[in-house]
């Protein structure tokens, strides 16, 4: 996609990174059964399960803080309160998820790894990619395109300055 | 300066119409398929042998175009319309007004087909029409202040003049049956089907694919030239098509399909260049119909010319054009929509977690409806090949498959909104609570 402001761009980048990732994920979830554990050492799956902890701690979760205190007050000011009121919603259902998955994450430091938990990992991470996927959907066919046309120059200049400070 | 990207998601809430009114069509749609697949099995030597004429096979033909291609395109492109244009349809009453008459003025309509029934194809033909007027007026005052959207809105446009010409067309070709007007009935016809096919649901399926495929894949659409060079191609061909039927009879038939052989072409690779630079790699077994159905599209084409040469049947190069292109076409995305809109609609004014696509996606359903309607496509092309009417009947019976498993495809969606629905507060009671 193509954007005129950096601020567009740099949430773009953001979610072309997490789509990234995600497929490596649910690649990996799903090259295994959900009720046997793998063999973390094995393959890229451990690497990968950890690499959860930072996406949701940075990527998800600065992310719709920035979106949510920054990003849509400009356009629920503008009238439309519909897809804020949908994206926060959906930032409602997704952040416990992606705690949770940080939690289990973090209990395969050691590169071990129960039955159940996996089951629990595998289940919540399938439906963590799905959800994120659906919402950056959204956030690339509506929230973009319409900051795109409600902000200028001088506001993208701020807006991506404040971005920059959260990160 | 960089091209906007379309916005279709922008208050998208608050242009969705009441999930009944675009599932009545849907499920209307997989009704009229399952009564196609019962009079195919029920005739298939008239399929093998058929060259126009009242009758089963008649009756089959509009089952598909009226009953389940138009039933879906009417149902799907009423709700996405407001979606992309950003303005609500008009009239919400408009709207059901429209189902009500479409929905068993279709059955009437074919019913009269089936039997030459003359009350039956006046009352029919009627209720029909008014809905396609009432249709073609809700879409005109939607797309007539709308911006920004380029070739989808054009070839919008091209499906809904097409679709006029169908309408008067079929008036003219039911009257013809009890006054013997027209000079050639058979070309008049003929015309009206290539316009069907070509006109309004091909039209309709290019230019929403300029919406969807992006959306569903998450891509930009950025090559606008190469779909604005397709879009003037395919309106020429169909052009000159209309016009060598009705008028100058194969002088400029060539000509037609040339044009619009290079303008699938050029459909075709803007499609690829969008999937190219998609975010999303997996795209799930809906759009692998999406891709045969895509392959149909230039094969229809060649079908139509070895028609026109006499090397194939007509039965033969309907079963490409209305089976292969369009009909796979719509399953494919209609397997994407339905629970796309649905997941739109249960997170409308309601806290707590909405069902995920998949959730609401019977992936059973969606593999039996997908690899039996491959199989039946299959089946019916051998048969008519080999003029084996056993193998049109077990076509038949798998196509029947393909069409219930969708059928359940769509029930279950529409199970578990309900319970989502019952089980689920308004968010400001969640919220007080």
């Amino acid at each position: 996609m193509q954007f005129e402001y950096q601020i567009s761009r740099s949430i773009h980048d953001e979610h072309q990174n997490t789509i990234t990732y995600l497929e490596k994920l649910e690649t990996e979830l799903l090259k295994h059964g959900h009720d046997k554990a793998p063999d973390l050492a094995e393959g890229d799956l451990g690497s990968i399960i950890w690499q959860l902890i930072p996406l949701i701690e940075e990527e998800i979760g600065i992310h719709f803080q920035f979106e949510e205190e920054s990003i849509f007050p400009i356009l629920d000011t503008a009238g439309d309160s519909g897809i804020t009121f949908l994206l926060t919603e959906e930032h409602r259902t997704i952040l416990p998820l992606g705690e949770r998955l940080m939690e289990l994450a973090r209990g395969t430091r050691n590169n071990t790894l129960d039955d159940e938990t996996w089951s629990e990992l595998r289940r919540l991470g399938i439906e963590l990619i799905e959800r994120l996927v659906s919402h950056i959907q959204k956030e690339e066919m509506g929230l973009l395109p319409m900051i795109e046309t409600l902000i200028d120059e001088e506001q993208d200049a701020e807006l991506s300055n404040n971005y920059a400070m959260m990160r | 300066m960089p091209n906007k990207p379309l916005n279709v998601m922008a208050n998208a809430r608050g242009r969705l119409l009441p999930f009944s009114l675009p599932f009545r069509f849907f499920l209307a749609a997989c009704f009229y398929q399952s009564l196609m697949w019962v009079l195919l099995f029920l005739n298939p030597d008239d399929l093998i042998t058929y060259n126009g004429g009242a009758g089963p096979i008649l009756s089959a033909v509009h089952l598909l175009t009226l009953g389940v291609l138009l039933m879906t395109a009417v149902g799907a492109s009423i709700q996405l319309l407001s979606v992309s244009t950003l303005r609500p349809m008009r009239s919400l009453m408009a709207c059901r007004l429209l189902s009500w008459l479409l929905i068993p003025g279709v059955g009437i309509l074919v019913y009269g087909m089936m039997n030459l029934s003359s009350l039956a194809l006046v009352i029919g033909g009627s209720l029909v029409t008014i809905a396609l007027l009432i249709y073609a007026l809700l879409v005109f005052d939607n797309l007539v202040f709308a911006s920004g959207m380029g070739v989808i809105t054009a070839y919008i446009w091209a499906a809904i003049l097409s679709l006029c010409m169908i309408v008067a067309l079929g008036i003219a070709l039911i009257m013809d049956y009890y006054h013997a007007f027209l000079q050639d009935h058979t070309f008049t016809a003929v015309t009206h089907m290539l316009l069907a096919a070509y006109g309004f649901m091909g039209m309709l399926s290019l230019g929403f694919s300029y919406i969807l495929i992006p959306m569903f894949a998450l891509a930009a659409f950025q090559n606008k030239k190469l779909a604005h060079t397709g879009f003037i191609l395919n309106v020429i061909a169909l052009l000159l098509l209309v016009v060598d039927l009705l008028i100058t009879k194969n002088l400029l038939l060539w000509l037609a399909i040339f044009s619009g052989l290079t303008g699938s072409v050029c459909y075709l690779f803007s499609m690829y260049q969008i999937l190219q630079q998609r975010m999303r790699k997996r795209l799930g077994f809906s759009f692998r119909m999406i891709y045969l159905s895509w392959c149909a599209l230039p094969l229809s084409i060649v079908a139509g010319a070895m028609m026109k040469m006499g090397i194939i049947k007509p039965a033969l190069f309907g079963v490409i054009l209305l089976l292969a292109w369009l009909l796979m076409f719509l399953v494919g995305i209609l397997q994407r929509i339905a629970p796309f809109l649905t997941t739109m609609h249960l997170a409308q004014g309601k806290a707590g977690k909405v069902p995920t696509q998949s959730e609401l996606t019977s992936e059973l359903s969606l593999k039996i409806c997908n690899y039996a309607y491959i199989a039946s496509l299959l089946l019916l092309i051998s048969g008519l090949c080999f003029e084996q009417s056993l193998m049109i009947r077990i076509g038949s019976l798998v196509g029947l498959c393909a069409g219930l498993s969708l059928f359940y495809f769509l029930l279950n969606i529409v199970r578990i909104k309900r319970a989502h629905a019952h089980s689920v507060k308004p968010v400001a009671e969640a919220r007080q609570g």
